[in-house]
């Protein structure tokens, strides 16, 4: 490791700068040579601004339905054209911007809670609690992800909490998983020896001591599983099981589009392209974020 | 002959760090004659390895050599030659020895065959004729049973073997120079000196010359003919060797060689009293440890005897060293005393009772009293952590404050305690030295005013100039406090400078035990005897005794079935 090196070695007096800061600006410099997540950052925020003020600014509602106007092509007027109910399809990718970020956002922010509460006491504690634990994250992963996803909402209902809910839940193996492995590592460190050393309870070790040092993998499998969070939601939607009409949810608006796909394509095609923009964009932040986190690719 | 073998000149050698440049070399010039042997001697950060690498060219990629460096070898400059050219001199015409045996052999490969690979590309040799010279090269370093041992993996090998296969393969060619880069560093002290003795027989009968980079005085002692000194990437002095112990005419010399701990220095008179107040009886035995054991299963049935039957006494104020090599189960004795592994059987007595019977709650008390510090200053310090927090930590747990104001000043009070400056508690692990870092880790484990500390090598991952300031600091708080220390060590050499008592551990039990003093003058059991006579010594005039250089399966000594006896007053060995 680079930063071990130090030349004045033994002598009291070292070197007067503020650690916060340079660490900070260490990241943000690898950060910024990094092409691919500044590119990627930069794409997510501009989505996060459009999800949260786009909706004041469309020049037509979501559900507002034109029937003289019926799967118009792009033009000036609708610049995304118009749907089979005559609704503005560039409003509703709009309104439904803050709906699968939401989507995305929550079910992983709880799949991972659950995951990796379960990985690190997995980790932790090792013997028959570990044994329990990784058997039932097995089970959960023998499944296809979105088949799972699909069991899951056609037992409690088609409706966008329970897609949050159902893609939550089949996340949880890949975090518990992750933070396993590293709690793995972590716990045979000498600083946790040395702590428990102090007399410090497992609580205090795992807080302290455990989770903040297993963070980085953890938040770039998050940014990379947002990705995965949106593509199921909307495969759910697609289906059927998810959001339900009228929401413009994406999905439920490729569903929408399905059987004018040969006479108007556009209204297929848009909301594709917007589900692409935003798994690609929080996939480059994830690989890009990965790089940046990773100590051994440091200077 | 009058050109060196090699020859070089105003090296000088920088890293590009994102947009600027640190150099880390700078004007180094040395050289070597054909069949001499010059040492380079220097401390972590000193760029030794640096420059040896430069002549390999085996920098990483952002290292750039500046433009007036000369490195002249057998008549050739180096410098200039392609990357293709060099592939034809590295391993043929220069071997180099690298400082971890585990890590520097491909564990997938025969061993056989990785002697062979290299006579198989540069000589353009039949796999039959590579193996024959492979073989050859085997026995000369000194491998036995070359023909089945020719077949086996790596693994099948032990750490000294290994090197012997490390310094085989650089052999291979007969390569005119060989770099070692601390050959022995990561080795016990008693393979060593085995190691050492091999590569000055190799030059007698090879003519080869050697670079030798180390950290440790004593290895260049009686190795070398010249050695050059750095620091900081700089030479501070160049000389024969006998110029050099002699006379060393810089500071930084004459600094590295006081650092270096005398074998013969006597105790101090403070010593000679604890030591006859623990021999009379008046002195309070702070810890009792009877025959205590700690058993690692391996599976299928087998198990691992780390610690076996390990009983002794540690009274108040003393210091009682506890010394073995690699694996003899020194550091799991240290451990399992403070229940950081729970102990497979026997018990340790702590003010009245059994510290292995306690509850949660009596533990947390007792972690109060007893401490712990650890080998690697760089991995057992959170390096998420401020400062004020690794220190506070032991605070927190413990309720040991009123107010957040009280925290901090106990805080810098322990940092200025351990001779930093309190100003540090607001910076992270990773913008100290190592040296710094095991201050901090010595304040942490004084934080809760411990009566009892366990040292686990605290020394071993420092340079010299830096285990000896420690050494006195550890001293001045024993005294200032009242400590008990239980210091754990593989290098009796600092032992000695520390510890009132010294246990001598050997494949899980203790060997023999008595004052420090009466252990270098009168060692009675041969293990001890080998480890001392296996301490390199800082003095180009010694030599290295027979018994040492017996080979690796002859030196061990079989302890089964022998009992720990009092030979002599205050003098137990087991026999």
């Amino acid at each position: 490791m680079q930063e071990e090196v130090n030349l004045n070695t033994g002598d009291p007096s070292g070197q007067q700068f503020n650690s916060n800061v340079v660490r900070f600006k260490d990241f943000m410099k690898k950060f910024y040579r990094n092409k691919s997540a500044l590119i990627g950052g930069i794409l997510i925020l501009a989505l996060i601004i459009i999800a949260l003020i786009g909706p004041y600014l469309t020049p037509y509602g979501p559900n507002t339905q034109n029937y003289g106007n019926l799967l118009a092509p792009p033009s000036t007027e609708h610049f995304f054209g118009t749907d089979h109910h005559g609704r503005d399809i560039f409003s509703r990718i709009i309104h439904g911007m803050s709906i699968t970020l939401r989507v995305g956002f929550t079910s992983v922010l709880i799949g991972m809670t659950i995951g990796v509460t379960l990985g690190v006491i997995s980790g932790y504690y090792g013997k028959w609690v570990d044994t329990i634990i990784m058997r039932c994250m097995d089970v959960l992963l023998a499944f296809p992800g979105i088949l799972l996803a699909l069991a899951i909402v056609a037992v409690l209902g088609g409706s966008l909490n329970n897609v949050i809910i159902s893609v939550a839940i089949f996340s949880v193996p890949v975090f518990a998983r992750i933070s396993r492995g590293s709690t793995l590592e972590v716990r045979e460190l000498e600083y946790v020896e040395a702590v428990r050393s102090l007399g410090a309870s497992d609580f205090r070790i795992i807080i302290r001591h455990v989770l903040p040092n297993i963070m980085s993998p953890i938040i770039v499998q998050a940014t990379l599983n947002i990705a995965t969070s949106v593509l199921t939601a909307s495969g759910l939607s697609f289906l059927g099981m998810g959001a339900q009409p009228p929401t413009p949810e994406w999905g439920a608006m490729l569903n929408d589009g399905r059987n004018y796909m040969w006479n108007a394509p556009h209204i297929t095609m848009i909301p594709g392209l917007a589900i692409v923009a935003v798994v690609l964009a929080f996939n480059v932040f994830g690989d890009g974020l990965r790089d940046a986190l990773d100590p051994k690719s440091r200077n | 002959m009058t050109e060196k073998l090699l020859q070089v000149d105003n090296l000088k050698i920088s890293f590009s760090t994102g947009d600027s440049l640190t150099e880390v070399v700078s004007d180094v010039s040395f050289e070597i004659g054909h069949g001499k042997t010059l040492g380079i001697v220097g401390e972590s950060g000193s760029g030794k390895s640096v420059s040896a690498r430069s002549i390999m060219q085996l920098l990483e990629n952002n290292a750039v050599v500046d433009q007036n460096s000369r490195i002249r070898f057998n008549g050739e400059e180096i410098l200039e030659k392609s990357d293709r050219e060099m592939r034809k001199i590295r391993g043929k015409d220069i071997g180099m020895i690298f400082q971890d045996p585990m890590s520097s052999l491909n564990p997938t490969m025969k061993i056989g065959k990785q002697i062979s690979e290299t006579i198989q590309i540069h000589e353009k040799a039949s796999k039959k004729e590579a193996a024959v010279r492979a073989k050859e090269i085997m026995k000369l370093v000194g491998i036995p049973d070359v023909e089945d041992r020719f077949n086996q993996y790596p693994f099948e090998f032990s750490g000294g073997m290994r090197q012997r296969i490390i310094i085989a393969i650089a052999l291979a060619c007969s390569p005119k120079l060989l770099i070692a880069d601390e050959p022995t560093t990561a080795l016990d002290v008693t393979i060593q000196a085995q190691i050492l003795e091999l590569l000055k027989d190799i030059q007698k009968k090879t003519g080869t010359s050697i670079l030798l980079i180390t950290h440790d005085f004593g290895v260049v002692a009686n190795m070398c003919e010249e050695i050059v000194v750095m620091n900081k990437g700089r030479v501070v002095e160049k000389g024969t060797t006998k110029e050099i112990f002699s006379s060393p005419k810089e500071d930084y010399t004459k600094r590295l060689l006081a650092a270096i701990p005398d074998l013969h220095a006597e105790k101090t008179q403070e010593s000679k009293e604890k030591l006859a107040d623990i021999y009379s009886g008046t002195r309070e035995k702070l810890l009792e440890v009877n025959q205590l054991a700690k058993h690692f299963p391996l599976g299928r049935g087998t198990t691992l005897k780390a610690v076996d039957d390990v009983s002794f006494d540690i009274y108040r104020g003393e210091t009682l060293g506890l010394v073995g090599e690699s694996g003899s189960g020194k550091s799991t004795t240290g451990r399992t005393l403070l229940r950081l592994h729970d102990a497979t059987s026997g018990e340790t007595v702590f003010e009245g009772s059994d510290i292995n019977t306690y509850k949660k709650r009596q533990m947390k008390e007792m972690r109060k009293k007893v401490q712990f510090v650890f080998q690697d200053p760089y991995s057992s310090l959170n390096p998420r952590q401020k400062v004020k927090d690794i220190i506070g930590e032991p605070l927190d747990i413990h309720k040991l404050f009123a107010n957040k104001k009280e925290r901090k000043k106990r805080v810098e009070e322990l940092l200025e305690l351990v001779g930093l400056e309190a100003s540090f508690s607001e910076r992270f692990p990773h913008e100290f030295s190592g040296g710094q870092r095991q201050r901090i880790g010595i304040a942490r484990a004084l934080a809760v005013e411990p009566e009892f500390i366990v040292l686990d090598e605290p020394l071993s991952a420092l340079d010299a100039s830096v285990q000896a300031t420690i050494v006195d600091l550890l001293e001045e708080l024993q005294r200032k406090l009242n400590l008990t220390y239980l210091f754990i060590a593989h290098d009796l050499a600092t032992v000695k400078k520390l510890s009132d008592r010294v246990a001598v551990m050997y494949k899980g039990s203790i060997v023999e035990l008595t004052d420090s003093e009466e252990l270098f003058r009168n060692p009675l059991h041969s293990y001890t005897k080998k480890l001392l006579s296996a301490i390199p010594v800082p003095d180009p005039h010694y030599e290295v005794t027979e018994e040492v250089l017996s080979p690796e399966e002859d030196l061990a000594v079989s302890i089964e079935g022998q009992s720990f006896t009092e030979v002599r007053p205050n003098h137990w060995v087991m026999q």
